[in-house]
């Protein structure tokens, strides 16, 4: 273990020689808005980060802003209007931030911004109770077809990933993604107890939030969204099944799209450093995050595809035009 | 007797004193934000999370439930003597809390508030250490319609016991849920009654709501007959201990409190409101005090504080078990095992066996310290009161701006705190009552989600409702509710008619 960190260490040290050599020194205050409360996915990540670059001394008087509402489309525009030139000041995004500006006609979307890296995520895993007569994804689909209405899937709120990683699926399999009975909850524990109480066939959601009930025995894992097959998790993609969806909830950040490229590269060297920093690989195996990161010009081409991938579907399930 | 031991060893690990040192910071500072509207016991938690990132998950932990037992004590503190319910678990309490305050009776409420607290903590604790089993497969038991019918209930059950008129009573109920409406749909995440209000996607929050409806248009009302009215409030009356009479009446109220909020507290509907609702209401209904409820009744302060309190215990149960939350604190704590990289499940119990009891023991440590710092407390509370009316109400609007501003740092939602103030005006003037909006804003998003649910379970029929027992049983029971006091009203003017027919 500590010849692993020792390891991971070196090669930060490397990862700082090569890549960064504009920012060797630490980064002078830097504020990461996060649109979400105290305690929502986004502020975690965002707290993750600021712990990162803290703890590895890689920024200084690092600050969390939080901006709840509205979708998080109340932080993207206030940050759109009030952070402009403004190169200390970041902005966290997700999955999601592709998804409501799409179905909500929202007047911001992340193309207001400036994409400067993709960082972590989980990819959408899809479980039954252990006793279900499920059993493969095969059996899901079947069963599915069957009778599309009976079967009811279990995820987030409506517009949520589960939404569009179930319309997906239907889509692959040759169904109308509106034949989906997609019945929403409020937050993973939610998901869970339906799955447990069977008030659901099947849920969906990231491996750690059901990895204590699989462990235990009470949930059974039916397939993953990855590309490949993950380690440790003891289950099939759905692609090698057949079903080409690939699918993350993931979290980014941005900068405003005022900044000049030398400035918007500064920036991007101390995210650098830091997803190769010690701190930020130890947050990440502690809570089960898988390391995506893409440099800027990556992450914008990646936000494309996810854009044109989610507006297609939404626009199949009638949710947006 | 296995568990048993395991709580003798969490008590072993919440007495040590560096965890009790934490617990004791907790308690504090759960008090304080407690008294203050708007920041309510999850967003304290949640400010504190980054900064116990250093500290053990264990004493980190105890400081949580010092924060979230403490903030409950606080919220009471505040409806009672302020009548800003500064989380939505204290909103019953300010009912009779803030009218036993007007009449000099503040320092009865505080203490019956305390007291049945602890009473409730400590007979929740202990239930939790027998039952957290048998609670788990209770929130595994109900599914959507059951849900639909227990809320149905509830609001069937509050409309009509509260106020004196009917319509008035069901007019603001649907105010509410019309209130309830505005944000995204559940079902489709599209926009509704928002007017292109970003600030309103998310809804309205029912803090705002209930600090304009309570405390603001209370003011503005008072204001209005400051001229006519010479009537002296808030003059303390007599002896701050509680008499025999209040004991008396007390006790019954607390450990009903108890007896409701502690499984309610385990289902995800709604935290802390529902129970205190039930408990004011069944408080009402068995009272021979009954003109009393809304003027300051203690046994409406004794209940819902009990009910308050418990149900916090037993939120812990599908929290740690299914990591369910199932109230806003509660989500709060499950973040707090995300930073600690702690998961809950069923194997919590077992892999982190002193975390957990250490937890449910520092809740009842909790309980104790918060009586021995609240009662001596309560003099130096009620002194607030004696300040000159002008100060008094004008800082109470500070507060309350400031606990409206807090939630969002938004200067939307203090515009929209003092439209519902001018609103709850017009509702006192012609004497509608208010809490059902309240209720129905908080219940309200909750019945559509539930409704929407069952019939998305049921393929689009309503059938679904009645073909499962519990929920079938849960709203006839409703029906009856509602219709009684009709009936009721009809019988007897049939039998006046009868006996002056019979008289003439």
């Amino acid at each position: 273990m500590k010849h692993f960190a020792k390891g991971l260490f070196a090669f930060a040290m490397t990862g700082v020689a090569i890549f960064a050599a504009p920012a060797v020194a630490e980064f002078k205050g830097l504020e990461i808005i996060a649109p979400g409360g105290p305690g929502s996915g986004q502020d975690q990540a965002a707290r993750a980060m600021a712990d990162a670059l803290a703890k590895d001394r890689l920024a200084s008087n690092v600050q969390v802003v939080n901006i709840p509402g509205g979708g998080g489309m109340i932080a993207l525009s206030q940050f759109v209007t009030s952070k402009e030139n403004n190169n200390h000041a970041v902005l966290t995004q997700g999955f999601g931030h592709v998804i409501f500006p799409i179905s909500n006609k929202s007047p911001v979307s992340l193309a207001d911004v400036k994409p400067l890296a993709l960082l972590a995520g989980e990819y959408e895993v899809m479980v039954v109770p252990a006793d279900s007569p499920l059993k493969s994804i095969d059996d899901v689909i079947a069963r599915f077809k069957a009778d599309p209405g009976k079967f009811i899937w279990g995820g987030g709120s409506a517009g949520s990933t589960e939404n569009i990683f179930y319309a997906l699926i239907a889509k692959q399999v040759g169904m109308d993604p509106k034949k989906v009975n997609f019945l929403p909850h409020a937050n993973t524990g939610e998901i869970i107890t339906s799955v447990l109480g069977k008030q659901v066939n099947v849920g969906g959601g990231g491996y750690q939030d059901f990895a204590p009930q699989i462990e235990a025995g009470k949930l059974r894992i039916i397939a993953v969204a990855s590309p490949e097959r993950l380690p440790g998790i003891d289950a099939p993609t759905l692609k090698e099944k057949g079903i080409d969806v690939v699918l993350a909830n993931w979290r980014g950040v941005s900068v405003h799209k005022s900044l000049t490229d030398k400035q918007t590269a500064e920036v991007a060297a101390v995210f650098d450093q830091m997803v190769k920093s010690p701190r930020w690989q130890q947050i990440m195996k502690e809570r089960g995050w898988l390391d995506l990161y893409k440099p800027s010009a990556d992450y914008a081409v990646f936000l494309e595809g996810e854009q044109k991938k989610v507006r297609e579907i939404l626009v199949e399930l009638g949710l947006a035009q | 007797m296995d568990t048993f031991l395991a709580l003798l060893h969490g008590f072993e690990v919440a007495l040590q004193p560096l965890n009790l040192f934490w617990a004791a910071v907790g308690v504090t500072l759960g008090t304080a934000v407690g008294v203050l509207p708007g920041i309510g016991p999850s967003v304290a938690i949640a400010l504190l999370l980054p900064i116990t990132g250093g500290l053990d998950p264990t004493p980190a932990f105890i400081m949580f439930a010092g924060v979230y037992y403490g903030a409950q004590y606080g919220g009471s503190t505040a409806s009672i003597l302020l009548n800003t319910p500064g989380e939505s678990g204290a909103m019953m309490t300010a009912l009779d809390g803030h009218a036993m305050a007007r009449k000099g009776r503040a320092a009865q409420a505080l203490a019956t508030a305390a007291i049945g607290s602890f009473v409730a903590g400590t007979i929740a604790t202990i239930g939790l250490t027998l039952v957290a089993p048998l609670l788990v497969d209770l929130a595994l038991l109900l599914g959507a319609p059951e849900y639909f019918g227990l809320i149905v209930l509830a609001l069937a059950v509050i409309t009509t016991i509260l106020g004196n008129s009917l319509s008035l009573g069901f007019i603001s109920l649907f105010l509410g849920l019309l209130i309830g409406c505005v944000g995204l749909d559940p079902q489709t995440g599209q926009a509704r009654f928002s007017f292109g209000a970003m600030e309103l996607l998310d809804g309205i929050d029912t803090v705002i709501l209930a600090i304009g409806l309570f405390a603001v248009s209370e003011i503005l009302f008072a204001a209005s007959r400051a001229r006519y009215h010479t009537e002296e409030l808030y003059r303390l009356a007599g002896s701050l201990w509680m008499s025999a009479q209040d004991w008396s009446r007390s006790w019954r109220s607390w450990l009903r409190g108890t007896a409701i909020g502690f499984p309610l507290g385990a289902l995800p509907a709604g935290g802390s409101e529902l129970p205190t609702i039930l408990s004011y209401t069944l408080e009402r209904r068995l009272s021979p005090h009954k003109e009393e409820f809304g003027n300051g009744a203690i046994e409406g302060v004794a209940g819902p504080e009990a009910a308050n309190n418990a149900s916090a215990a037993g939120a812990i149960a599908p929290l740690l078990a299914l990591g369910l939350p199932t109230s806003a604190t509660a989500a709060m704590l499950l973040a707090g095992f995300q930073q600690f990289g702690i998961r809950p499940g069923p194997l919590l119990f077992e892999t982190n066996a002193s975390l957990v009891w250490g937890l449910i023991a520092s809740l009842y440590i909790s309980n104790v310290l918060l009586l021995v710092l609240n009662l001596p407390m309560v003099g130096l509370w009620v002194r607030l009161l004696t300040l000159p009316r002008p100060l008094l109400f004008g800082g109470i609007v500070a507060f309350a701006s400031l606990g409206a501003y807090t939630l969002n740092y938004n200067t939307f939602d203090l515009a929209l705190l003092f439209l519902f103030g001018l609103l709850g005006f017009v509702m006192r003037v012609v004497n509608a009552p208010v809490i059902p909006a309240i209720l129905g804003l908080i219940l309200g998003p909750l019945l559509e989600q539930h409704l929407r649910r069952s019939l998305a379970i049921g393929e689009g029929s309503p059938m679904i409702l009645f073909e499962r027992p519990i929920s079938c049983t849960l709203i006839l029971l409703a029906i009856v509710v509602v219709l009684s006091p009709l009936a009721v009203r009809i019988w007897s003017a049939r039998a006046d008619r009868r006996a002056s027919t019979g008289a003439a």
